[in-house]
């Protein structure tokens, strides 16, 4: 288990940094009201984390409690999940997020994949066995495991931290309420569409914009669930599809589980997509350069006879189905994106450049 | 830590204050210099009113400020205070004063940062620096907006009392 415990400690410091620099200095979101729903997603990090920054460089854990560091990883991703759906709501005042933390939760959503296969690659064995647990510190130095006995005290007070700031913001009124007493004159919010800024309120026609069409979100969530799915299948059962297609099982399974890793984590950013797919357009291209480039390998694969043609069927379900929605959603983007550089070049009435 | 910065410019006071009451030309004012971003403010300046900026530290980090005004005099003096990011104290009040040559643009800032980022001591150490530099570009961005008369354009079609 020592590369598990690595990437735990390197997932802890990256974890620490985004919330010393981005939650607390940036955005400051322990005294957002509209970040309530955020708060309560990382306080129930905190006891998740604690528990594996204790018990993966110290513990063996096999039948019942191996099932329960399985539970604990599924949980850790519903929250992330349920975490990234907030986050474009609970920082819309405070002007997004920003770049620098949307590249950083993609970079730790890839050391979560990798932690959790390498667990599984070292653990999957314990589910089977009596349950017991023991005590059973691995190759590491003892200065690392000590420092994650460190963290783990720490991210269980800043979860603490995060349950009270969202206990005392609960009937704060949100941001994007604020009326100026006494007038009637509403909070002017300044959105970036497209790279054009536009003076609108938080409900008006920009954010919908921003948002896109209702069916864009419902395609970028089923293209999210669809991939988590098929990703974890990959990752749990790496020797079925060969089984299913008649191939020989591949020497190394975990390859074959990387790349479900890798389908997982494009889910992750579906997800993200789906909550504004106008903004978030280039996780959409990256995603259909994938659905073509995927299928051509295959067709050259079977007209090779590498593959049975059976195998190609998984290009229809994984690839060729979303050609179109994803095609769709880009056209809107580039449409949205030239609606923005007209209005700024022809000055229209919602216009602020003067 | 207390900061002071005082500069003349070449325009007349109550055209000035009334550039400056407009927190949207924050962002010219610092074009070019420390990247800042209006997020929200509302319509008219007073007290009690809200302005929400964007600043990003070190080139990087976006860090957000939520001010709160508690001082509105035109065209003399107006303040804000912080109600929102990473200090625990910043109070700014602009002053005014009429001069033969133009207008004296004063600025008292107090700005206390909390213990875990260092305190007086991160003021002195991370801050000072960037906020006399802010307000060094300031003061050039605002001489040279009155030289190349776009100062002119930005406040013309504004309605100044006694302004023939």
């Amino acid at each position: 288990m020592e590369i598990p415990t690595c990437l735990l400690f390197l997932l802890g410091c990256l974890g620490a940094t985004d919330n010393a620099l981005h939650h607390a200095t940036a955005h400051g979101i322990r005294s957002h009201p509209n970040s309530v729903g955020e708060l309560v997603t990382h306080s129930l990090r905190g006891p998740i984390y604690a528990a594996l920054f204790v018990l993966i460089p110290n513990a063996v854990l096999q039948g019942f409690f191996a099932w329960g560091l399985v539970a604990l990883f599924v949980f850790d991703v519903i929250i992330s999940i349920w975490d990234f759906s907030l986050e474009q709501g609970s920082r819309r005042f405070l002007g997004g997020l920003p770049s620098g933390e949307y590249v950083l939760h993609m970079i730790m959503a890839m050391v979560f994949g990798g932690l959790v296969i390498s667990t599984w690659h070292g653990a999957s064995a314990w589910l089977n066995s009596p349950t017991r647990i023991a005590y059973a510190p691995t190759g590491v130095p003892v200065m690392l495991r000590v420092i994650m006995v460190i963290m783990a005290v720490l991210v269980m007070f800043s979860g603490l931290q995060d349950a009270l700031a969202a206990w005392r913001l609960w009937s704060h009124p949100l941001r994007c309420d604020i009326q100026p007493p006494g007038s009637s004159d509403p909070v002017i919010q300044l959105s970036n569409i497209g790279g054009k800024r536009l003076v609108t309120s938080p409900t008006d026609a920009g954010e919908r914009a921003k948002r896109g069409p209702g069916w864009m979100r419902v395609i970028l969530i089923a293209a999210g669930v669809y991939n988590l799915a098929w990703g974890a299948w990959v990752v749990l059962f790496p020797a079925a599809l060969f089984r299913w297609t008649g191939l020989a099982t591949a020497n190394y399974p975990q390859i074959w589980q990387c790349v479900g890793m890798i389908v997982g984590v494009y889910g992750v950013g579906y997800l993200i997509a789906a909550h504004a797919p106008i903004v978030h357009w280039p996780i959409v291209l990256v995603g259909l350069l994938g659905k073509i480039l995927g299928p051509l390998g295959m067709f050259c694969s079977v007209a090779k006879g590498d593959f049975p043609a059976s195998m190609a069927w998984t290009c229809v379900t994984n690839d060729l189905i979303w050609w179109v929605p994803f095609a769709l959603i880009l056209y809107h983007a580039y449409a949205a994106r030239r609606l923005g550089l007209f209005e700024k070049r022809y000055g229209l009435p919602q216009n602020i450049g003067s | 830590m207390h900061f002071h910065f005082e500069h003349v410019v070449r325009f007349p006071r109550e055209i000035l204050f009334r550039f400056f009451e407009n927190p949207e030309r924050l962002e010219v004012l610092h074009a070019g210099g420390s990247k800042v971003r209006v997020l929200a403010h509302e319509t008219q300046l007073r007290v009690g009113a809200e302005t929400w900026i964007e600043f990003t530290l070190a080139g990087c980090l976006p860090v957000v400020l939520g001010f709160r005004h508690t001082l509105f005099e035109a065209p003399f003096r107006f303040a804000e205070q912080a109600i929102h990011g990473p200090f625990s104290k910043f109070i700014h009040l602009h002053e005014f004063e009429p001069r033969a040559d133009g207008t004296l643009v004063r600025d008292s800032l107090e700005v206390r940062l909390p213990w875990y980022y260092g305190g007086e001591s991160g003021v002195g150490h991370l801050l000072a620096r960037y906020i006399s530099n802010a307000f060094q570009h300031r003061a050039e961005t605002l001489d040279q907006l009155v030289r190349e008369g776009t100062m002119k354009q930005f406040t013309e079609h504004l309605e100044i009392p006694g302004r023939t």
